[in-house]
């Protein structure tokens, strides 16, 4: 966590773009599985990673993207996957073995961590739920191009925006239908269970890259909160999308600069975790988004 | 062994509050609240954060163990009945006014514990073993908290027993029948946040869920009746409490909150794995 | 001699392996018939659709047959529409949106519905008297509109053989005779429709042929042969309102 704050935007430009790419890989993706009513599904995935991630590096043994990333997608799949056994096979309801899984597994992850690669991951559990927003900042060296200096989790969060985007445009028909009608398109198609899969993956993915800068806190406000802000104006997929991204993306700048400036708007003593403010303020935007809607039906009437 | 206070009452207290969780859970799982204790474990953060800074401005000292648990209680609370609320918005759905819910209690939370982290006293230290539970931390105070809370929610719990039980069994019928559905779910979710409360120290902020879950889910793989399973679920959760106070003192490191969960998935897993005979045998 | 449209034979569906819900199943359909799948409560009327549509984890069968080929090389010429519970009509969509959908299986991957797929949309939409509501929310149509919505869409993909799981359920008498209009439309188009059914008062009014179903295939035919007493009391239980089977029948069966 932070110990000073970056008082110049140069300084805080890395902290709120990696805020920003999170919220494009997490948000975009985050309105399909609204549409798909399994907002906690992405909750369940953001605590499942971490086994993932720590077993990624105590394989490998260094602190390497790939090996890392790999883990944790492959740990978050698996979680869904088990859910989904334990839902049939000991018929509990859906949020039940979500529940069950993901607690197993955020378990094993803080077992792990703790015994295992505390010092070596150099990944606090702490820092797995609130994030480390402010740690990330522009490193100047006098002898190597600007490149060098962006941090690491910039360039996989970014990575994971243009994913989520791409995905979300290449696929946005298959995932419209299978979201609105699944039994539909599953006679139509023999391909629907491949591209539920491929979201699966992606949305793994997406949070996996997430998860080390922003932390579990914002990875699950990001994947539900924008799209249930932008739902109750949406008239189409395209334009929920859209909206929540719009939307998303001026409150992610708000609540990181009130955390950051928290000295002098709230008086406070430190700047405060962006992370959590940012998570807070999406949260509270849900509610007052459907009382705009509500407001303005009845300005017409 | 390295306990704070007397081994063997922490221990005992440990296991009185996974009797409790299991015994909760049966009617958490029934009513299809799985999700909803979710939220109360994450959503007591943001309200022991603002307790230990009521205390420390009050000079009564930040980890006075009541004011924590009620703080975080209150907000549980809240948070628990924002879900209802939310889920009836268009298009949100009970699936995302959880997400939302512990999306604001929990960032709300991180806030906060930053704003406590900078705070000057040597007290803050113990609120981060709140996070994934530290049997070891606990003093003699906290545990005569967790007693005291415990018994009392179990003899509550007892109290609607019946009425819990029909509720869980037939919704319709209970409506009919006159029970005031909506007041015992109000009761249910404030026994529910009673025992994450309780729970907070030793099974931890984000963990305590699956205390609440695990052990009454296995339970439910013994079949049987309502009573039984209900007693199933408070004998395996006890034993998992129990199980992972012994296993995160023998590995020192391991939060006791992770062992609990660990050792209650294990059970889960044998209870799912045993043949039907069996399951039916250890039920009846 | 062109094969039949679904050509099906001892197909048994369920949730899980030990507990099917419908056994041995065997019946075909013949090209521009228009069929009733009627069978009391829990009788597995539903799944025996979604069983032979592959939408189950629990099946086995002979032989199931679409054109006289696999469900993979005849998913082109078949539609399915589930109960309209099923889907979340608050999803954002306006009808066209939704009819278009029947389209995104021709349009393939990476392309986009263009002017052309929704002069289609459009064109469908016309056909089950839909033209003004194009543009509405599906959320905001009547559940009827929805109904034909649903129509519109197995009609702008050209279906020839259709699923329907309870098209006529909670829609009024006027919104009912609409529907069955166009379906039995369809049928004169030589379209070959298979609908699950719950009112047996209206059977004989909007089919040709029915299917008895509880568990079993008790009867498939004429609907004047399959709608009995003896058949629907063995189906059912007990001997339902006489009013039900035959008008005919109906008399004797008061004067008995």
């Amino acid at each position: 966590m932070s110990s000073s704050l970056p008082t110049s935007f140069a300084a805080d430009a890395p902290a709120l773009a990696a805020a920003l790419c999170a919220l494009i890989a997490c948000g975009t993706l985050g309105n399909w599985l609204v549409l798909r009513k399994e907002a906690m599904t992405g909750d369940a995935i953001a605590h499942a990673v971490l086994p993932g991630l720590v077993a990624g590096f105590l394989v490998t043994g260094t602190r390497s993207v790939g090996a890392m990333f790999v883990g944790a997608a492959l740990a978050g799949i698996a979680a869904i996957l088990i859910a989904k056994w334990i839902r049939t096979r000991a018929r509990t309801e859906a949020g039940a073995a979500l529940g069950i899984v993901f607690t197993a597994f955020f378990a094993f992850g803080v077992a792990l961590l703790e015994t295992q690669g505390a010092r070596q991951v150099d990944l606090d559990p702490e820092c797995v739920l609130f994030g480390s927003l402010e740690t990330l900042f522009y490193v100047e060296s006098p002898d190597a191009s600007w490149i060098t200096g962006v941090p690491r989790q910039l360039w996989s969060l970014a990575g994971a925006a243009v994913l989520a985007v791409l995905f979300s445009v290449a696929f946005a028909k298959e995932l419209t239908l299978l979201a609105f009608d699944a039994p539909y398109a599953r006679v139509a198609s023999k391909s629907p269970r491949a591209i539920e899969s491929a979201l699966l993956a992606i949305v793994s993915a997406c949070i996996v890259a997430s998860f080390e800068a922003v932390g579990s806190v914002l990875v699950i406000a990001l994947l539900a909160c924008p799209a249930l802000i932008a739902a109750p104006h949406a008239r189409s997929v395209r334009g929920q999308i859209l909206l929540s991204l719009i939307i998303g993306c001026a409150i992610a700048c708000i609540g990181y600069l009130l955390a950051a400036q928290a000295e002098s708007v709230f008086g406070a003593k430190t700047a405060l975790n962006s992370a959590g403010m940012i998570a807070a303020l999406l949260a509270a935007a849900v509610p007052l988004s459907h009382a705009t809607r509500k407001l303005i039906i009845h300005q017409r009437a | 062994m390295i306990f704070g206070a007397n081994t063997l009452t922490v221990l005992a207290g440990c296991a009185l509050f996974g009797a409790l969780a299991g015994a909760v859970g049966t009617f958490v799982l029934a009513r299809r609240r799985a999700l909803v204790a979710d939220v109360a474990g994450h959503a007591t953060l943001p309200g022991v954060c603002l307790a230990f800074l009521a205390g420390e401005a009050w000079g009564i000292g930040g980890r006075t163990p009541w004011l924590l648990l009620l703080g975080g209680a209150v907000t549980a609370l809240i948070a628990a009945c924002c879900v209802p609320a939310l889920a009836r918005l268009r298009r949100v759905g009970s699936d995302g006014a959880t997400a939302v819910s512990l999306a604001f209690f929990f960032g709300l939370g991180a806030v906060l514990i930053s704003v406590v982290q900078s705070h000057e006293s040597g007290a803050q230290g113990g609120l981060r073993k709140l996070l994934f539970g530290s049997a070891a931390a606990m003093n003699s105070d906290d545990v005569t908290t967790l007693i005291v809370l415990t018994l009392a929610t179990l003899i509550a719990l007892s109290v609607f027993f019946k009425e819990f039980a029909l509720l869980s069994f037939d919704e319709p019928f209970a409506r009919v029948s006159g029970l005031p559905v909506r007041n015992l779910d109000l009761v249910l979710t404030v026994l529910l946040v009673a025992t994450v409360v309780a729970g907070l120290q030793v099974a931890g902020i984000v963990l305590v869920v699956a205390m609440v879950l695990t052990p009454a889910a296995a339970a439910r793989q013994l079949r049987g009746s309502l009573t039984r399973v209900t007693v199933m679920a408070s004998i395996i959760g006890a034993a998992s409490a129990a199980g992972g106070v012994i296993v995160s003192s023998m590995f020192e490191r391991v939060p006791t909150g992770s062992a609990m969960t660990l050792v209650a998935t294990l059970v889960l897993l044998i209870a799912m794995a045993l043949p039907l005979r069996a399951r039916l045998a250890v039920g009846a | 001699m062109t094969a039949l449209p679904l050509d099906v034979s001892a197909l048994s569906a369920g949730y899980t392996r030990e507990e099917m819900i419908v056994r041995d199943a065997s019946f075909s359909l013949v090209h521009g018939s228009m069929t009733a799948l009627i069978g009391p409560n829990g009788a597995g009327k539903s799944t025996l659709l979604k069983g032979l549509l592959g939408l189950l984890p629990a099946c086995t069968f002979d032989r199931i047959a679409f054109f006289g080929d696999t469900l993979d090389a005849a998913r082109a010429r078949i539609a399915y529409i589930p109960q309209r519970s099923e889907i979340d009509w608050n999803f954002p969509a306006s009808a066209l949106d939704v009819v278009a959908m029947g389209l995104y299986r021709k349009l393939g991957f990476f392309r986009r519905v263009g002017r052309d797929a929704k002069a289609q949309a459009r064109v469908a939409l016309e056909q089950v008297g839909l033209r003004d509501e194009a543009m509405e929310q599906v959320g905001e149509l009547s559940g009827g509109q929805q109904q034909r919505v649903l129509i519109a869409r197995a009609l702008v993909q050209n279906a020839e053989l259709l699923f329907l799981d309870e098209p006529f359920a909670n829609v009024d008498a006027f919104t009912e005779e609409h529907v069955a209009g166009i379906l039995r439309g369809l049928r004169d188009q030589g379209r070959t429709i298979l609908a699950v059914h719950h009112d047996l008062r209206s059977v004989r009014k909007h089919f040709d042929q029915v299917m008895l179903l509880n568990e079993r295939i008790l009867a498939q035919g004429n609907a004047a042969e399959v709608m009995t007493d003896a058949r629907l009391a063995e189906a059912y239980g007990f001997t339902p309102n006489s009013a039900v089977s035959t008008a005919d029948k109906a008399v004797s069966g008061t004067a008995a």
